[in-house]
């Protein structure tokens, strides 16, 4: 495990921030730290990050307690914090100069290393630029390009997407792929579930403090009992048919949204539903079109806070 | 790393336009503003302390009156005699001067009037005792008889001599004497006028005797003279040496309110939380800004001096005490600057910052002798002054521009240390145990 908590706690006076989290983050993956606003999300990112000392619990980076002893993280640790947090009157360039010096890193490595980076967040060309003439895009693009310069094991990345076009936020999307394909470990926070949906491996949905569910995106599915369903057109009113679906095998309930519409609530994996298809098509009513309605992970996430991500 | 530090505040400083305006622009204009506005007297009577002036009498009144008589004699005649018996009260100018004018209630409410000897009058000025010394010259009340009987006018040259640091004391008693002479030219200026339609339609037997010759002379080729000098071995201070000064020490004070805004700012941004989580120190982020201050202010200060040499033709004379003082000021802002950021960091907002610049910087501009010279407001406000960081730093400039020796001017240097040395302390105090509430006291689970 990269990064390991137990029982980790923070307190701010009377307010539980962190209520006593187990978490396992594996190497190598791509984390998505998911949670309603007030979840937690960034107090435990701030104590991994060494930003805040936890009140209580444990917390471990390759082994090591970084609680103890922090510099154990540093080194190896990007972070790209929610806000723009760049020197604005200064260009990109002295912007990433300047925290790379701040990693040791110095003359020619440093260049190089700018000039690395600058490729892959893809801002070569305007980097003499100022910051503060910079698009909501760009900003985004540097203020993440500053925390890959001293080459990180492990980037936290707080809602790097907020406010920003399509076309940046799939530019971001991407770099954070190839990212994880170099071996980097990912920790990403984000108010966009499909954003989630598309690049972590791996999802931990916090609440109140505490983490709620922890795995894949799968087993996340699996585990919160939602299930697939199946919605059918046809050319004729099939509402006064509704008991013969009924009985069919697979099918755990149905509903009608229209005389013409069905919707039937399905238990069992990809060939169940090929089945329950099959034997539609066989009672002959006239079926025009039909779609599967797999479970996803604002479903989960709705199930499971009673919030939707961007309440 | 403090090196990184320190040119990133460097650079971040140097493009902010607006911080550099308030900086360096703001006080060029006040000074020029205030110099020009305030180059005279001013102040209010009554709402001062009474001016200590020492009133020196060189004269001899009696063996000048005698030699009035004679010198009348030769233009009037037996007529003199009657002149002089007819207005003796009128014409008694000591009198006029001291009773009649000095004994004005109004001026009294101003000056305090002390007369004394020229020895002793030197003296008072040396310890403070007296502000200003008026030294009325021989040949006071016989100038006077004549100007103001005869058709001729002789120089009547006054001294004011001013102590240095009371320049605008200097400046009020100058305008009071000055008011005298002007009333006695409007008396002297109706008495020429008498005597020119008198040559005129009077008899000549009923003018006096030889006018007309006195008459044709140029009676307006003299005057009475007011000089103000100061004491010897001291400078004279005028109102662009004072505000050049007073503004620097003044304007110095918002690179510290700079100071403790930039690292909240930081701290906002986040920039300050990623220099954090690279392995940064609170205690190497405060020293970069005690730096950073300690540079801005000594360009500041630097350009100021230049500002007020090269365009308000202040004299500086001494370049390497003047670098000596430019630096244990900036050293004191800096300590001061520290001490703000920390308190502003800790509190987590900008009412520190905001307090110190919208209300502090211009009590200590008053307290300190910034916006008005101390000598002219009670003398409470002279006993406090040294609680403002800009009345150190104007009486040490002050004392540089007088070329006071290095002993006199290490007082002041140990005063600036003192100050950079508490305040930085204290900050570092502040800080050490802000980083202990955030990353210590850790309780096992």
């Amino acid at each position: 495990m990269m990064i390991k908590a137990e029982n980790l706690k923070k307190t701010f006076g009377e307010i539980t921030a962190v209520d006593g989290i187990d978490l396992e983050i594996e190497k190598g993956k791509i984390v998505g730290l998911l949670g309603p606003n007030g979840a937690g999300k960034s107090t435990t990112i701030s104590m991994i990050s060494t930003l805040y000392k936890p009140t209580s619990g444990r917390l471990y980076f390759d082994g090591k307690d970084i609680i103890k002893e922090p510099k154990w993280i540093k080194p190896h640790l990007g972070y790209v914090p929610q806000e723009i947090a760049l020197y604005q009157t200064l260009s990109g360039y002295e912007n990433l100069k300047y925290f790379g010096g701040l990693y040791g890193l110095t003359g020619i490595e440093l260049k190089k290393r700018i000039d690395a980076v600058s490729e892959i967040i893809g801002i070569k060309d305007r980097l003499k630029d100022k910051v503060e003439h910079y698009s909501g895009g760009m900003k985004r693009r540097i203020n993440i390009g500053v925390a890959l310069l001293h080459s990180p094991k492990l980037i936290i990345m707080d809602e790097p997407t907020v406010g920003i076009d399509p076309q940046s936020r799939n530019h971001i999307l991407e770099t954070v792929k190839y990212l994880n394909e170099e071996g980097m470990t990912v920790i990403y926070t984000s108010h966009y579930m499909e954003e989630v949906e598309a690049i972590c491996q791996s999802v931990c949905i916090m609440d109140h403090g505490k983490v709620i569910a922890q795995g894949s995106q799968e087993a996340l599915i699996e585990q919160s009992d939602i299930h697939t369903s199946i919605h059918m057109k046809f050319d004729q009113i099939i509402d006064n048919h509704l008991d013969q679906f009924k009985q069919l095998d697979h099918v755990m309930a149905v509903t009608a949204p229209s005389k013409e519409e069905i919707l039937l609530l399905v238990s069992g994996n990809g060939n169940a539903q090929k089945d329950i298809i099959k034997d539609v098509m066989d009672l002959n009513q006239g079926l025009l079109s039909f779609d599967i309605l797999k479970p996803n992970l604002e479903q989960v996430f709705l199930k499971l806070t009673g919030r939707g991500l961007r309440d | 790393m403090l090196l990184k530090l320190y040119i990133k505040d460097l650079k971040v400083i140097l493009s902010d336009k607006k911080g550099l305006m308030i900086f360096v622009l703001m006080p060029m204009i006040l000074t020029t503003i205030l110099s020009f506005a305030l180059s005279g007297s001013f102040g209010e009577p009554g709402k001062m302390d009474r001016i200590p002036v020492a009133i020196v009498s060189l004269y001899d009144k009696a063996s000048e009156s005698k030699a009035y008589m004679e010198t009348a004699a030769q233009y009037m005649g037996d007529n003199a005699q009657t002149l002089k018996n007819s207005m003796d009260e009128s014409l008694d100018f000591e009198a006029i001067f001291f009773d009649t004018f000095l004994g004005n209630s109004e001026i009294q409410s101003i000056l305090e009037v002390m007369k004394m000897s020229e020895a002793d009058a030197m003296a008072a000025l040396e310890d403070g005792r007296v502000k200003v010394a008026v030294i009325l010259p021989e040949g006071f009340i016989y100038d006077q008889l004549v100007n103001f009987t005869l058709p001729n006018r002789n120089n009547i040259d006054v001294k004011v001599i001013q102590h240095p640091d009371y320049s605008y004391s200097g400046d009020i008693v100058e305008s009071i004497v000055g008011s005298y002479f002007d009333t006695l030219n409007k008396q002297i200026v109706s008495k020429n006028t008498y005597l020119e339609a008198g040559a005129v339609y009077l008899d000549r037997d009923a003018l006096f005797s030889g006018m007309s010759e006195i008459l044709a002379q140029d009676n307006n080729s003299s005057r009475e003279v007011v000089n103000i000098l100061t004491i010897p071995g001291k400078r004279l201070i005028n109102s662009f040496t004072y505000y050049s000064i007073g503004m620097m020490g003044m304007f110095i004070l918002y690179s510290a309110g700079y100071m403790g805004r930039e690292l909240l700012r930081e701290k906002r941004m986040l920039t300050l939380d990623r220099g954090v989580v690279s392995g940064v120190h609170y205690g190497k982020v405060l020293a970069s800004k005690f730096m950073m201050t300690l540079t801005v202010c000594f360009v500041q200060m630097s350009v100021l001096i230049l500002y007020a040499t090269l365009i308000l033709g202040v004299g500086w004379n001494n370049p390497i005490k003047i670098i000596v003082g430019i630096f244990f000021s900036a050293m004191a802002v800096s300590g001061v600057g520290v001490f703000i950021s920390a308190i502003t960091l800790t509190a987590d907002n900008y009412r520190v910052a905001n307090i110190f610049e919208n209300l502090l910087i211009h009590l200590f501009a008053l307290i300190g002798g910034s916006y008005i010279p101390l000598d002219v407001l009670p003398k409470i406000f002279l006993s406090i002054k040294y609680f403002a960081l800009n009345g150190i730093v104007l009486d040490l400039f002050i004392n540089i521009y007088q070329n006071e020796g290095w002993q006199k001017l290490s007082f002041y240097f140990g005063f600036l240390v003192a100050i950079t040395v508490v305040f930085t302390t204290i900050a570092a105090i502040i800080i050490r145990r802000k980083e202990a509430a955030t990353y210590e006291g850790f309780i096992e689970a």
